[in-house]
């Protein structure tokens, strides 16, 4: 005698729901990849984008409200009378030292020979080192050529009548006075040691304290920055 | 001990490094340059860190080179006048090296002036120095003259 089949579960129905759920599971992980590509993306483009967006933090001190830089005529070593507008078109650094300076006026210019040698010659050509003294009594043209080739050929050393170094000191905020006097010809003198970076268009942008300069890297990112814009 | 500070000494030499040859003072140079600077100018200024291992401090008053007439302890002075902050240095009686301590000269601090150059240095020249130190102690180091 045969065994009785068994009834038959009920299969169709059972299959049924095992596919559709199956076919929901793979739209799910289909869904879930997609939206991980997305995601990973628009992460990476945002890493692109996001930088170029962010504003750039200067390493030189910003100010307040950017204005033109005092427009003075001095004399260069060269004996030529130059003015601050001459420069349009560069980036111009102004340092006011003096050439009996043994420690602050050549360490900040031999930051910015650094500085001005790290440039490609295109960037060179459109960045301008200007000394002007706080000494006008001793530094005459002559002596300022000497000093100031011997740091870079391209810089440019500036003196006047002392009227004209106190205008311009005054419309740059820097302050000098003669410090240690042993006599008319032998003294110091305390100086602002302050480096000013000036845009292209002739606007005060950036200012350096005493021994920042010293960071290279910094400094020419500082530089880029201003002639880019 | 003493074949071994001859050693060191030499090892100093052969490697160029600024060496002292009578550390009478007990100091010990770390480093140290002589600024180059334009030939026109008749001061330049000396860096360099000294230490000090012995169990009392040491005033460095100032000392003596051929090159130069005087040389010169220094500091680094800072004021405001009409809130622009100026600059300059100024002469003082001495630099002090705490006792087991270190003294660190360098551009736009303290420093040595070498007043009165009886001729333009040259860059890589060595310079012999002098030291003088408060009780009549001395010691001499070479420097060399660098364009930094």
């Amino acid at each position: 005698m045969e065994p009785t089949p068994l009834p038959n579960p009920p299969k169709p129905d059972l299959e049924n729901a095992d596919v559709r759920h199956l076919r929901l599971l793979r739209t799910i992980r289909r869904i879930t990849w997609a939206a991980l590509v997305v995601v990973i993306l628009i992460g990476a483009a945002g890493l692109f984008v996001l930088p170029n967006l962010r504003p750039y933090g200067p390493y030189g001190t910003r100010l307040v409200s950017e204005r033109p830089a005092y427009d003075f005529s001095l004399v260069g070593n060269d004996n030529k009378p130059y003015k601050l507008s001459d420069f349009r078109g560069k980036a111009v650094y102004i340092f006011f030292g003096f050439v009996n300076c043994p420690d602050v006026c050549p360490t900040t210019l031999s930051e910015l020979k650094k500085v001005y040698q790290a440039l490609n010659p295109a960037e060179q050509s459109k960045v301008q080192v200007l000394l002007i003294t706080a000494d006008p009594e001793r530094d005459t043209p002559e002596v300022l050529e000497k000093y100031v080739r011997f740091f870079h050929p391209k810089f440019l050393g500036l003196t006047g009548t002392s009227e004209q170094i106190a205008e311009t000191a005054k419309g740059f905020g820097v302050f000098y006075i003669k410090s240690n006097i042993k006599s008319a010809t032998e003294y110091n003198v305390d100086h602002t040691a302050t480096t000013f970076l000036i845009d292209p268009s002739g606007k005060l942008r950036l200012l350096y304290g005493n021994g920042k300069p010293a960071q290279i890297g910094r400094m020419l990112e500082d530089l880029r920055w201003v002639l880019g814009r | 001990m003493k074949t071994i500070k001859l050693f060191l000494l030499l090892l100093a030499l052969a490697l160029g490094l600024p060496s002292l040859a009578q550390p009478a003072a007990g100091v010990r140079l770390l480093e140290g340059w002589v600024r180059l600077t334009p030939p026109t100018l008749k001061n330049t200024t000396a860096y360099m860190v000294l230490s000090n291992p012995t169990g009392r401090a040491l005033r460095l008053t100032g000392g003596s080179t051929e090159v130069a007439g005087m040389v010169m302890p220094m500091t680094d002075y800072r004021e405001t006048r009409d809130g622009a902050e100026i600059q300059g240095m100024r002469e003082v009686r001495f630099l002090e090296i705490p006792a087991g301590g270190r003294l660190e000269l360098k551009p736009g601090g303290k420093h040595l002036m070498l007043m009165g150059l009886k001729r333009p240095l040259r860059e890589g020249e060595q310079v012999t120095l002098t030291l003088r130190f408060e009780g009549g102690a001395t010691a001499r180091l070479t420097l060399s003259v660098q364009n930094r």
